[in-house]
């Protein structure tokens, strides 16, 4: 806000002054409380008090101008009034904005980097079912991932597209704390988040950076006569946005015996089909098996509720929440509790104490879902002619059935999880902050985030056939993470003329611990609730506890220049050492510079402004970041592990069979690892035109150099894992921009907004001595690649050349010498490319054949206000995107055991169905059409409604009856549409393995559809109500 | 200039609060220190062998390349390989299997590089390091019978991952080295047999008889007759001929330790604490949906066993054979077996079954790594090729080879002693070896490295084996191609198969 220092005045001023009262309203005449009433020219001025009232002394002939936060200041003439009736109108543009950047606060006009923040305030009484639904398609270049459909998975939020291998989950900072995730927070608790997309506004939190900052700051409270009561509750349901198409039991037994045909008319296969099929009981479909897993409406419900008020020296905000979640997958659930308290308090002049307190305990009740002892994949896999029970009210499930499956029942499956994801939190700080010697302000802050994990799974016996399993097992693992982090930082705020400076300097260190018990009993003899803990059991798998830790230690200092509110200039340094390199390696110092100019504030640009262009500001900056965040806590070591460990084996001698276990080397170590280092260019300006636009544009080019990632290593070297080394650059170029549009008539009043980003992603370097690096596989085959010149990660196979269609079309497919390229193929089978033109189809014919990385990815959306009304909504889209359907190895050949999807029905068949474009069925699939192509890969694009929501606020006057000054119901839809030509569940596929949230892998692979838990369709009825 | 001071100590005291940054792992990361070290680190070479890959399913991937067996189950990467009909090796089987070997290999090149200077009595060393050398030459020979010439592992370079193959001749002088310093380890200790304790690991029976095999794989008959001559004539050890049915026996919990088996993979029927080995054959159908019928037996295994050979129902049975499951007998009728596309069903390593009350995907079967009915055939060969036998002259009876064939071939017929061959031929072996070694990894091997398997594939029908005839060309199919994505691993830097030299003596 405006310092208001107290200067000696000249004589002159003195004797022609006068003293002014007056009041100022908002465009509804209601008083507006804190309002600047500043003499222009001169340092002297007011603040409006309770009532919007003000009295000033100034010079007769002075200027007043009025300022107040989020409404367009107002300059008017003393002369020869006494009392001042002013009324200033909203700023839909609000330039005087204070943006939260490193360590401290910026007006949003001095930026000088690409920032964008939400107000949750604004957004709050729109829906408040997640941060997600909060942040999507607000911001350009933000995207927010909701990680799985899962119950309480976590959201996640990619700035700039996905920059690296590994961990491309931005910097989060809630109330000044570095922390991992934003998961545990009630979106409720949240005041506003800003986002730090380029290299210079980000830099001087230096390491983990590199993918951005996401700045989190929690509701305070605020002065109040009254204590300031808010309650929010909505409930709702969720549901299957969308099932694949499956073949049904008749389909299936069709399609099964023209496979069976096939491979003994043209592949000299000599088994028989089983006669299963030309049963009638196999003919019939009982059952629909997504239908039995999938819940029709998972119920959720939220309440929380808040406090908050204070007086001049103390202010205090204490809210408390409840969620209860169930997912669409039936018996997967998530219940939360949360609890904050935020309190500050003015101890003496210019010296503040505070705390921020969250506490926050969460249970999650997983389901296995992918594989073949999961839920989804089987449901899709499973015979249809097969009931659920053999005998419902005694629950006895029936097994795979005729055809021999070797899956579970998916309904046994869901019925018998019993997974428990507990995780209690305590997340704070306590703070000091001292404005000393006029321009100083001195901040000590310490902040500690502590967590404990337990999950406890219990895997039954399974009866019925298919995986049958005559044993039980508990794990229980336990982990207690705590992390300790001091922060201080010193700033210096200057102004002069027209110079205003602010200097910070700063250090932090950062420790952080970890100790975990996990455990697997086995040979439960009987399997009642009360029996499943760990005393039950007869015998002991495995026992693993540890402590690791890792620590950093940081400097950094970050100059703020402005001359004349027109020309900025920015520069900031910072040096982080992490324990998670040797010495040698072990500083990284990251600097960054920028600059603005605010071309608007131009004398030449005066006549522009009041009708045409009310703001233009250029922007470029230069930055580098540093990024140390691999998941091991020691990768420069070598780690020691026991056979047993994570369900591996004990070793067994002797004639009377001891067992015994072994100990060996497990990870490679690289001491030579270093920092990984992003620089990163943007060009950028922002423009406010007709009163009601605001276009912001930014180009960036981002480089990672020394990308780090536990890269594969040859079976040579002996182990389980990778070696985590720097292995790559990386290069992301592209453009964000964002446009909006505010207006108000009347009573109406509408805001719309777009955005659009296009990011290219190159590998520019590898680092790991190949050319060539293969970081995924499905079906134990290379699927994705990652070289120089190509996007990371490509999807890597075969190209295929549609389908042979007659027996010339084979014959005529030869090389230079006339040979067959594909002798083994028939009618129906694919053609396959000779892609390096060898003459020969093999494993050097695989090459890049996609990738999933969008073109482009788009969002706009609208938020409308007409008396009570509101009404609002926000489209995603991503075009040029493809997905590796990888579901397609199991639902798109056949398996005589498994069921396939409905799309298999489009083979080539020549009289059955000779308009087919797809290969043949076959059990005897000599020409390999299955093998890994771009058969598998499909357009992925989509275009959303991520939500829709209409509420009505009641009339104030009849609030007030009910002694409210708020009352608001609405609706809120999430994913309620969804336009794609993509046929499984869902294309907007999160991170592959999101839910393994304790081990997050990183990423290998981007756009592969694993059968990961779908996003579903929620239908949310909310009430919010302020007393 | 007083507030202007305390400014100053203030500073000083942020730049002066750099804490630690020198963290170092917890808990057992302090290794190599003592003996007990060496023993756990041995003990963890063999964990990779209780893998699903490892001695589960893994060491049956080349078995259906045999007219032994065929895979039972839609396995097209497996199919087209063991059909020889591809030079890409996608069998994720064979990938994985691959890749624990190394490990096995990793972790006893560990202990030969620590154990020598960790303190401890001198015979201890010895034993260790006879231990580790033995199973590194195990893990590279069982590796080199797949796909030739291999990459090596260096302790003294452990930098070195991504390597180049070496030839064949280069690998197989690396084994016999390996196996001729296990030896020179193990004779200081004269470790013929070891204590009750350490059953299983291996000693100078299970390093001479390796040895003999190892040279009859690379042609040196001499030397193979010489390495066998050292086991059978340490007298230490023989066939287990319990009940006249010794070979059923030595297949079943009862027999399992007996001193026939020379190097063993000791299993419990305990999750964790053995392999899936048994469950790997057996239908599905017959098991209510335990059973992963992964592989069957042809009809053409089964013709050749001679009536009467007891060996045929402790390897494999069809419909009208009795069988034994969870303490329950039954005859089998085709129905019970319908997922065993081949008629047949595999039952080596399912005797322990009959122990169990409830179906357990590990069955506690014990698995011979080697035994000496093995080394027997070896010898009885290296007889038969040093008398000029072989797949040039097939019908040349060979006195000298009697004693040690006889040996083998009595037992399966209940110690009949008519059954005695006085002078086996090169054919009595080739069928001997097939029918007392079925489903252990041999056949297909055997019949590349005699120049048979071109002839042997070509001449089925479909009749015998459901697959008919297959096209083996001995240039191109001799060993399979390295796994693709191990070749992906190393980009390329491991070439593939054929080549000469690296699939090939050259």
């Amino acid at each position: 806000m405006l310092a208001i220092s107290g200067k000696a005045f000249s004589q002159t001023d003195l004797e022609n002054k006068k003293n002014v009262n007056g009041i100022v309203l908002d465009e509804k005449g209601e008083p507006l409380i804190g309002a600047s009433i500043i003499v222009k020219g001169s340092a002297s001025g007011t603040v409006t008090d309770i009532d919007g009232n003000f009295t000033l002394n100034v010079p007769i002939h002075a200027t007043l101008m009025i300022k107040y936060f989020g409404y367009l200041s107002q300059e008017i003439k003393v002369d020869n009034q006494s009392s001042l009736n002013i009324s200033l109108k909203e700023d839909m543009q609000n330039l005087e904005e204070v943006v939260v950047v490193g360590y401290t606060t910026q007006r949003k006009a001095d930026l000088t980097g690409a920032v964008s923040f939400v107000k949750m305030a604004n957004i709050n009484d729109m829906s408040v079912t997640g941060i997600n639904s909060a942040l999507q398609g607000r911001m350009s270049g933000v995207t927010v991932l909701q990680s799985s459909g899962a119950p309480g998975a976590g959201t996640s939020i990619r700035i700039r597209g996905m920059g690296t291998f590994g961990n491309n989950e931005p910097l989060y900072v809630i109330d000044g704390m570095p922390a991992g995730n934003m998961n545990d927070i009630n979106p409720s608790d949240i005041e506003r988040i800003d986002v730090l997309k380029d290299a210079a506004s980000a830099a001087i939190y230096g390491s983990r950076a590199a993918n951005g900052v996401v700045i989190i700051q929690t509701k305070k409270g605020v002065k109040s006569d009254k204590i300031n009561v808010a309650f929010n509750t909505h409930h709702g349901f969720s549901t299957m946005q969308k099932k694949i198409d499956l073949l049904n039991a008749e389909q299936r037994n069709q399609i099964h015996l023209e496979a069976y045909n096939n491979a003994i008319q043209y592949d000299g296969y000599t088994g028989m089909p089983s006669q299963y099929y030309e049963s009638d009981y196999a003919k019939a479909t009982r059952t629909h098996w997504q239908n039995e897993i999938f819940s029709d409406a998972a119920y959720q419900g939220h309440y929380d509720l808040s406090l908050s008020g204070g007086n001049d020296k103390f202010k205090y905000n204490v809210l408390g929440g409840h969620l209860i979640q169930d997912g669409i997958l039936k018996n997967s659930s998530y219940k939360r509790a949360t609890f904050r308290i935020n309190t500050e308090y003015d101890l003496f002049k210019n010296f503040k104490v505070g705390e921020n307190l969250m506490l926050t305990h969460s249970k999650q009740g997983i389901v296995p879902e992918m594989g073949a002892n999961g839920a989804i994949a089987p449901a899709l896999q499973y015979d249809p002619s097969v009931p659920v029970y053999k005998d419902k009210a005694k629950k006895i499930y029936n097994g795979s059935g005729e055809l021999g499956a070797d899956l579970r029942n998916p309904v046994a499956t869901v019925d018998r999880a019993d997974r428990k994801r507990t995780r209690d939190r305590i997340f704070g700080n306590v703070y000091v902050e001292w404005k000393l010697l006029n321009d100083f302000t001195l901040k000590t802050d310490l902040g500690y985030d502590w967590t404990n994990w337990e999950d406890k799974w219990f895997v039954t016996r399974v009866p019925e056939a298919g995986r049958a399993s005559n044993s039980n097992e508990l794990t229980q693992r336990e982990w207690i993470d705590a992390k300790w982090i001091t922060t201080t930082t010193l700033r210096y705020d200057k102004t002069l003329g027209f110079h205003k400076l602010m200097l910070l300097g700063g250090t932090s260190y950062e420790l952080y611990n970890t100790e975990y018990t996990n455990a697997r009993g086995t040979g439960f003899i009987s399997e009642d609730q009360s029996q499943r803990y760990l005393s039950a059991a007869t015998g002991i798998a495995w026992l693993q506890g540890g402590r690791e830790e890792w620590a950093m230690q940081s400097y950094f200092g970050r100059l703020d220049y402005s001359f004349a509110d027109r020309y900025l200039a920015s520069a900031s340094f910072r040096v982080d050492g992490s324990s998670k390199f040797r010495k040698h390696n072990r500083w990284g110092s990251f600097p960054s510079v920028s600059g603005g100019w605010r071309i608007s504030e131009e004398s030449f640009f005066e006549t522009l402004k009041d009708k045409a262009i009310q703001n233009l500001k250029l922007r470029a900056s230069w930055g580098q970041l540093g990024n140390q965040d691999v998941r091991s806590f020691y990768p420069t070591k070598v780690i020691v592990a026991n056979t047993t460990d994570d369900d591996g084996h004990n070793t067994i001698f002797g004639a009377s069979e001891n067992v015994s276990f072994g100990r060996y080397e497990s990870t490679l170590e690289n001491p030579d690892l270093k920092w990984e280092v992003t620089t990163q260019t943007d060009l950028g300006f922002d423009i406010s035109f007709l009163n009601k636009f605001d276009f912001g544009f930014d180009y960036f080019i981002k480089n990672s150099s020394d990308v780090l990632f536990e890269a594969p290593v040859p079976s040579l070297a002996g182990i389980d894992g990778g070696k985590w080394m720097n292995v790559a650059g990386v290069r992301n170029k592209g453009f964000d921009m964002n446009l909006s549009y505010n207006t108000k008539i009347n009573d109406f009043s509408i805001s719309a907004y777009g955005n659009f980003s296009k990011v290219k992603n190159e590998v520019t370097a590898m680092g790991t001595g190949n050319a060539n690096m293969f970081t995924s596989a499905y079906r134990s085959t290379n699927i994705t690649r990652t070289r120089v010149g190509e996007p990371i990660a490509h999807f890597y196979g075969y190209k295929s050349g549609g389908v042979f269609k007659t027996q010339e079309a084979i014959d005529s497919y030869v090389n230079s010498e006339g040979k067959k390229i594909q002798p083994a193929a028939k009618i129906g089978d694919l053609k396959f490319l000779d892609v390096n033109g060898d003459g020969v189809l093999d494993s050097k014919d695989q090459t890049n054949i996609g990738n999933g990385f969008p073109d482009f990815t788009y969002g706009f959306g609208s938020d409308a206000v007409y008396k009570g009304f509101d009404l609002g909504f926000f489209l995603q889209g991503v075009a040029g995107y493809e997905i590796f359907n990888a579901l397609k190895y199991e639902g798109m050949f056949v398996d005589a055991r498994y069921n396939q999807f409905a799309a298999i029905l489009n083979r080539y068949h020549p009289t059955n169905n000779p308009n087919g474009n797809g290969p043949r069925v076959t059990v005897s699939d000599k020409n390999n059409n299955r093998r890994f192509s771009d058969y598998y890969i499909d357009q992925g694009d989509y275009l959303r409604l991520k939500t829709l929501t209409l509420g009505y606020a009641f009339d104030k006057n009849l609030t007030k009856k009910l002694k409210a000054e708020k009352l608001r119901l609405y609706v809120t839809m999430q994913n309620l549409w969804t336009f794609t030509r993509y046929k499984g569940f869902d294309p907007e596929l999160g991170e592959t393995y999101a839910n393994e949230i304790d081990q997050a892998i990183g990423v290998r692979e981007i756009g592969v559809d694993r059968g990961q838990f779908p996003q579903p369709r929620t239908f949310i009825m909310g009430l919010n109500i302020h007393f | 200039m007083k507030q202007y001071s305390l400014l100053g100590i203030l500073l000083l005291a942020l730049s002066f609060s750099a804490c630690d940054l020198d963290k170092e792992p917890y808990g057992i990361s302090n290794f190599w220190n003592t003996e007990a070290d060496v023993q756990l680190a041995i003990n963890s070479a063999y964990a990779p062998f209780y893998d699903e890959e490892g001695f589960g399913r893994g060491h049956w991937w080349a078995g259906p390349a045999s007219d032994d067996m065929v895979i039972n189950r839609n396995k097209e990467d497996d199919a087209a390989l063991t059909e020889f009909r591809t030079t890409v090796n996608a069998s994720g089987g064979q990938f994985s299997n691959w890749k624990l070997m190394y490990k096995v290999i990793r972790r006893a090149n560990d202990v030969i590089k620590h154990a020598a200077s960790i303190e401890m009595p001198e015979e201890n060393r010895n034993l260790f390091l006879g231990e580790a050398n033995f199973i590194c030459a195990y893990a590279y020979f069982y590796l080199a019978k797949r796909y030739g010439g291999l990459p090596f592992y260096d302790y003294n370079r452990p930098e070195e991952i991504n390597k180049p193959r070496e030839t064949k001749t280069e690998t197989y002088n690396r084994i016999e080295a390996y196996l001729k310093t296990a030896i020179a380890y193990y004779e200081k200790q004269d470790a013929w047999t070891l204590e009750n304790a350490n059953l299983g690991r291996p000693n100078l029976g299970a390093a001479y008889g390796l040895l003999a095999k190892v040279y009859a794989h690379w042609g040196k008959y001499a030397e193979a007759k010489a390495a066998a001559e050292k086991v059978i004539n340490s007298g230490l050890y023989s066939l287990d001929l319990t009940d006249n049915n010794g070979y059923a026996h030595l297949f079943s919990p009862d027999g399992e330790k007996h001193k026939e088996v020379l190097f063993n993979l000791v299993n419990k029927p305990i999750r964790n604490q053995g392999t899936v080995t048994s469950v790997v054959l057996l239908s599905a159908t017959l098991s209510s949906g335990t059973g992963w019928y992964y592989f069957a037996p042809t009809k053409s295994l089964y013709e050749a066993f001679e009536p009467g050979d007891l060996r045929r129902k402790a390897t494999l049975v069809g419909a009208g054979d009795e069988v034994h499951f969870l303490g329950k007998a039954q005859v089998l009728t085709e129905a019970d077996i319908k997922d065993m596309t081949t008629g047949y069903m595999g039952t080596k390593y399912l005797a322990a079954y009959n122990k169990l009350s409830g179906w357990n995907w590990e069955s506690g079967e014990d698995i011979p790594l080697l035994r000496y009915a093995d080394v027997l055939l070896i010898h009885a060969e290296a007889e038969i090729f040093l008398a000029g036998g072989g797949a040039n002259n097939r019908t040349l009876g060979v006195p000298a080879a009697a004693q040690s064939f006889n040996e083998v071939r009595v037992r399966a017929f209940g110690g009949d002693a008519s059954k005695a061959i006085v002078a086996p031929t090169f054919n009595d072996l080739v069928n001997e070896r097939r029918c007392e070694l079925a489903y252990e990894d041999e056949r297909h091997y055997d019949l590349v490295r005699w120049g048979l398997a071109q002839e042997v594939y070509a001449a089925a029908t479909s009749a015998t084996d459901p697959r008919g005839p297959r096209t083996f060309d001995p240039a191109k199919d001799a060993h399979f191609p390295i796994p693709q994505r191990e070749i992906e691993n190393t980009d390329y830097l491991l070439a593939n198969n054929p080549l000469d030299g690296y699939s090939n003596f050259k």
